[in-house]
């Protein structure tokens, strides 16, 4: 799904924040992405979601070289991705319930189709009495709970997920895991950007560990 | 659509963007009118003077100090008439007298005016020959011809349409500069929610089409209620001047701009947009 060779990254002309990263994201791959603060994790997120163009080196999605593709193929791409962000970025003015339908309008879908899932995926993530409320009235858990929501409505087949457990409480960030293995198992390449070495225990997969810019082995 | 552009844009953003429209639509308006009352009463004027000519005979002097009498004036006005009587090319000859009267009581001569509407068919030819015995006769005489009347309101008349075209011209200019900063401005405002947008897959055409839409709303309001300010002012005053061009050609105009107006708003978006977009992959 994802290849990347020898990719670089600076930020105007800046210094390289990314160095010779090289990896593969199969379907139904699922890795950890662990490093310290400013070791570069964002930076690859960001490339990882189409957010930046690599400085230097290829990547391709779905065995297409997006530097080459189209702005509107490379928007296509993106609604193949789910991105879970570490501040949420749920839309203020917006009701909890227009947040989560967010990509599912994006793509077109009914209003009838969107109101069945977003109510069904607000019942799972036990945020159902909350859809018509504005983001700031809810608990941080709950916030980031609808963030999930979002990402993972419109069935993406990549989830890219920073700290999606950081905010959530014992028990739901299991049934969170929960979900992201379900996605995973039907296909869903999933990278999760994380610090919490239990949640690594408690869910074995591939670690991609940055250490100054740099995958080590 | 309409539901993400109002997600996108909180729909209170643009309403200046209306009133602009509005006052634009106005001032474009007047321009026309303007425009087309010079162009109406000029042709008016060019039909009324075609064909026609003008004798001026002037007082002058006849030596360093005595000017010429009103009954010189009058005499050389007789003659110029008999030369005129029997020329087959001239349809009627007026003479026209001065209205100021108060200074012929005083002694001062006052000139006098002859106006002649010539044959249509045979006017340009048999100009000069008439000049000619006029001036032959008497020197002093200005024979002035439609041709030159024309020539000093076709140029007035060119100035002030030009006048009008360039503010038109302007309005339309000073729309895309103000629509173009109030987009910019609406795009940093919003600038996590397109950046968000962005992330989830939304095309740059599709987040222009959903500014589109959110600014196309205001767009119309502006030019419906410009256009009803319009039509109870400047139509109403078409009719009662009587300034001689049909309401419908004016219809035609103000429908015109308003399409302008919506291509501004639907053009300068995509352009701004896209623009902004530029620094995103």
């Amino acid at each position: 799904m994802i290849n990347m060779s020898h990719v670089g990254l600076r930020y105007d002309g800046g210094p390289e924040v990314l160095t010779d990263i090289s990896l593969s994201l199969k379907e139904g791959s699922f890795h950890y992405l662990m490093g310290q603060s400013g070791s570069g994790k964002t930076s690859l997120m960001r490339l990882l979601h189409i957010g930046k163009l690599p400085s230097r080196g290829d990547i391709h999605f779905f065995n297409k070289d997006v530097s080459k593709l189209s702005r509107s193929k490379r928007a296509l791409i993106r609604q193949k991705i789910g991105v879970i962000f570490q501040d949420f970025r749920l839309i203020p003015e917006l009701s909890v319930f227009d947040n989560i339908a967010l990509p599912l309008r994006l793509s077109g879908e009914s209003d009838k189709a969107i109101k069945t899932d977003v109510n069904a995926m607000a019942e799972w993530m036990g945020l159902k009495d909350h859809l018509k409320m504005k983001p700031v009235f809810l608990s941080g858990g709950q916030q980031q709970r609808a963030a999930i929501a979002r990402a993972v409505i419109a069935k993406p087949q990549i989830l890219l997920a920073d700290e999606p457990t950081g905010s959530l409480d014992d028990e739901m960030g299991l049934k969170i895991m929960g979900l992201f293995e379900e996605l995973n198992k039907k296909g869903t390449a999933i990278v999760v950007a994380t610090h919490n070495k239990n949640l690594v225990k408690a869910f074995p997969h591939p670690l991609l560990t940055l250490k100054s810019g740099e995958l080590i082995p | 659509m309409m539901t993400l552009s109002r997600q996108l844009i909180p729909l209170s953003s643009f309403h200046h963007v209306g009133l602009m429209v509005m006052f634009m639509i106005f001032i474009a308006c007047f321009s026309a009118v303007g425009f087309l009352f010079v162009k109406t009463i000029t042709s008016g004027w060019i039909a009324d003077i075609d064909h026609s000519m003008m004798i001026e005979l002037p007082p002058y002097m006849i030596d360093d100090e005595t000017l010429i009498d009103q009954a010189t004036i009058d005499k050389q006005t007789v003659k110029v008439m008999e030369i005129l009587k029997n020329d087959p090319v001239i349809l009627t000859s007026t003479m026209k007298t001065s209205n100021i009267s108060d200074l012929a009581d005083f002694g001062i001569a006052m000139p006098a005016f002859i106006q002649l509407t010539l044959h249509p068919d045979r006017a340009e030819n048999n100009e000069d020959r008439i000049r000619r015995n006029i001036n032959r006769i008497i020197p002093n005489a200005i024979v002035k011809t439609a041709n030159d009347w024309q020539r000093d309101i076709v140029q007035t008349a060119t100035y002030l349409k030009l006048i009008f075209c360039g503010l038109a011209v302007s309005i339309f200019f000073l729309t895309t500069i103000m629509l173009s900063a109030i987009i910019k401005a609406q795009l940093k405002a919003s600038k996590s929610i397109v950046e968000l947008f962005h992330i989830m897959g939304a095309s740059p055409s599709k987040i222009a089409s959903l500014f589109q839409i959110s600014i196309l709303r205001p767009i119309i309001w502006g030019i419906l209620i410009g256009l009803i300010i319009v039509l109870l002012t400047l139509s109403h005053l078409i009719s009662f001047l009587d300034l001689g061009f049909g309401l419908g050609l004016f219809y035609a105009y103000m429908f015109g701009v308003s399409f302008i107006f919506i291509a501004l708003g639907i053009f300068v978006t995509r352009w701004v947009v896209a623009r902004y977009l530029w620094a995103m992959p």
